[in-house]
């Protein structure tokens, strides 16, 4: 008989909410994504990024491998569990920036990022578990969702708008690349989790990683092909795809991609917030918790309410990357001691 | 945590409870179906048509026009639509909207700047039908359509089932700002007309821009040329002469047009292949004339003879008026991506020059609906 383990879950799991999480990112309003125009080429960077981020990876999964954690250390942990708030704050903010200017233009950012703050602080309260049973869900309708927007695209599709392929300079080019790659925080995410997955998770983190790279250029090239240049003038290209899906009296499902979105922003925002109490462990988990949804709900209020989200430097996203990401997991596996502590424990 | 619950599950009743606030009842709203805009002495000229919302029809299928026009104007399209809604008292709701209608005015002078607004307003939505008015856009969106319950559902009707048909062009807001922001292509929206009788209107044929103006209205036959090149066509008719036969009537179904660009001694030649399958729909001395295999191949011939001079009228528009609306930029694009890093910047001139082939392979699918071929 299998004994449920409390507070674990399957690494089925961590391919669903690391899938939702990557995915999510790409919803987002463009100009804080990438630079440039929207053309052929930003598949290119999709495709250049997915390396990149896998090999960006390999610090955190030989980490795990090695049982090297650099949460272990608590100074550390507490810089991290800062990282995954913030985190959590630009992702509400994103959300928040696209309700309060497209969806209900009479409402304010803030109010939306309370809401989401209060949902993803209750979530993270209730644990991994639930989440993970929660993100099969929501991954299976994210990608009818997708698959939807995009059958209902077809006939809309043209390949000629895809030509000039090239449309942006070189330097946009790699700076699409390196903003593409530090969207991707879910090396560290897995990182952070790999002590609660049941058995080994390595493969179902690749394969998350590079299904939502994919599902993205999937996205990018029927955003490029059916809407052509005029792409590069909507700030939410994905939205206006959506908006233009269409099967004789099918129409207008636009209503789609917010749910989808609303559901994702929820899991990710919930797993950084929970991630956020994990990674540093002294205090109670309910307070741990609620600070890191404060401090979440003020990043995504300065973000949203002091400057606008679609003029944000995607540089703020691209350096605490490469410090959190990849530089601190590859100091980890250089100087730090292996820890078999909570193997031990368990078998204890 | 059994506090933090209930006062959690107090919250969230509080915010799922507030459903009915700041709704807006369909009464107080103005449904706008169509939208058209004309310029009088540097204003803007706004004309909605909305519907008549608990209007009684007095019968279970609602019977006649249940729309009524409103105009205002103001500096800017903005300005004009809020000058609508203090006349009204009503806020307007534009998320129905199905047609927006451009005088010929607006689009031989100042098009640019009145795209603008549909690019950035939330009220507009990307999947609007336009076309431009022969005259002005209050004489089409004030057509009764032989009185049809909504007057602007039907005129996108007869753009789409017109494109279908081979005489229309259905063109959204998505696929004119595409047009409107390609380096080297041109704009092309359909252009309507009243009709004589003043009840209803009609195509007049696809407006062709040079930058962002309108230069020339294309004719049945370059129309149904341009939209062969196009791949927009369904199935269309097409009338056939032959001395034998006489008036041959045939019906073109599923149109594959296949396009290309050549360099040929330096010059660019754009190359279309199109395939297509007919079926004699009518044949003036058939029934004296049996349709032997030498018959219908000199049908086939025909068809594709009318289908090349028609493709080549459609394109020799498009050149003489420096208008790139075939695209053929892009596909240089595509098949010489040098020439066209070459070209690109100076494509406006370069596209005078362009050569033109067109090779069409028509196959005889049936002769009428009963009777099969071998």
């Amino acid at each position: 008989m299998i004994q449920a383990k409390r507070d674990k879950i399957a690494p089925v799991s961590i391919f669903f909410l690391l899938f939702i999480s990557r995915i999510v990112v790409s919803l987002t309003n463009v100009q804080s994504v990438t630079t440039g125009i929207m053309k052929t080429d930003i598949l290119f960077s999709v495709l250049v990024s997915m390396g990149f981020t896998l090999i960006f990876s390999l610090p955190a999964i030989y980490c795990i491998k090695k049982h090297k954690s650099p949460f272990d250390i608590k100074w550390v942990g507490l810089f991290y569990s800062i990282y995954f708030a913030y985190l959590a704050g630009v992702n509400i903010s994103r959300f928040s920036y696209f309700a309060s200017t497209t969806l209900n233009p009479d409402s304010s950012a803030w109010v939306f990022s309370v809401a989401i703050t209060v949902c993803a602080f209750y979530g993270a309260y209730l644990g991994i578990e639930g989440l993970s049973r929660y993100s099969a869900f929501v991954f299976l309708l994210l990608i009818g969702s997708i698959f939807a927007a995009l059958l209902c695209n077809v006939r809309n599709y043209q390949d000629i708008n895809l030509y000039p392929v090239l449309g942006n300079d070189r330097i946009d080019l790699v700076k699409n690349t390196i903003f593409m790659t530090s969207n991707s925080s879910e090396m560290i995410i897995f990182l952070c989790l790999s002590k609660k997955i049941n058995r080994k998770a390595v493969k179902p983190f690749v394969w998350s990683v590079i299904a939502a790279f994919f599902t993205i250029f999937l996205l990018l090239l029927f955003v490029i092909g059916v809407m052509g240049d005029a792409a590069s003038l909507q700030a939410f290209p994905l939205y206006t795809l959506f908006q233009l899906a269409k099967i004789e009296l099918f129409e207008r499902i636009d209503v789609l991609y917010i749910s989808f979105w609303i559901f994702g922003i929820f899991i990710k925002s919930v797993l950084l917030i929970y991630c956020s109490g994990i990674a540093f462990k002294p205090m109670k988990k309910g307070v741990k918790n609620i600070i890191s949804a404060i401090l979440a709900l003020i990043v995504s209020i300065c973000l949203t309410e002091f400057v606008s989200v679609s003029n944000i430097s995607p540089l703020i996203y691209a350096l605490p990357f490469a410090v959190f990401c990849v530089v601190i997991p590859i100091l980890t596996l250089i100087f730090k001691k292996r820890n078999f502590g909570d193997e031990l424990v368990e078998k204890f | 945590m059994k506090s933090f619950k209930i006062i959690a599950c107090v919250v969230m009743l509080a915010v799922m409870l507030t459903g009915c606030m700041n709704t807006m009842h369909l009464k107080d709203l103005l449904v706008v179906e169509g939208m058209g805009i004309d310029t009088q002495e540097g204003k803007v000229k706004l004309i909605v048509q909305t519907l008549k919302l608990g209007a009684e029809t007095g019968s279970e299928t609602p019977q006649g026009n249940r729309t009524y026009n409103t105009d205002s104007d103001g500096e800017t399209i903005v300005d004009a639509v809020s000058n609508l809604t203090k006349k009204l008292s009503k806020k307007p709701f534009f998320g129905h909207n199905k047609i927006i209608v451009f005088s010929r005015d607006v689009a031989e002078n100042d098009f640019k700047i009145k795209l603008d607004y549909f690019l950035r307003s939330v009220d507009s939505r990307i999947d609007v039908a336009v076309c431009i008015s022969d005259t002005s856009a209050k004489d089409i969106i004030e057509s009764e359509e032989n009185d049809s319950g909504v007057p602007c559902e039907n005129m996108v009707f007869l753009l789409k089932n017109g494109q279908d048909a081979g005489v229309s062009e259905y063109v959204t807001i998505s696929e004119l700002l595409n047009l409107y922001t390609d380096k080297t292509t041109s704009i092309y929206l359909p252009v309507v007309e009243k009709k004589k009788d003043d009840k209803s209107i009609r195509v007049k044929g696809i407006g062709l821009f040079s930058g962002d103006k309108l230069v020339y209205v294309t004719n049945d036959d370059e129309t149904n040329g341009f939209l062969f090149m196009k791949n927009k066509i369904k199935r269309c008719t097409l009338e056939l002469e032959d001395e034998e036969l006489g008036r041959i009537g045939v019906v073109i179904s599923s149109p594959k047009a296949e396009k290309s660009i050549e360099i040929v001694d330096g010059n660019v030649n754009f190359v279309v292949k199109i395939k297509a399958k007919i079926m004699v729909d009518e044949v003036e001395k058939g029934i004296i004339n049996a349709l032997d295999e030498g018959k219908t191949n000199r049908i086939c011939s025909l068809a594709e003879e009318k289908i090349n001079t028609i493709c080549t009228q459609a394109f020799i528009a498009c050149r003489d008026n420096n208008s790139d609306a075939l695209r053929i930029g892009e596909y240089l694009a595509k098949d010489s991506p040098d020439s066209y890093d070459k070209l690109s910047d100076e494509w406006k001139t370069y596209f005078k020059t362009v050569g033109f082939s067109v090779d069409t392979k028509a196959e005889l699918k049936k002769i009428s609906d009963n009777t099969q071929l071998n």
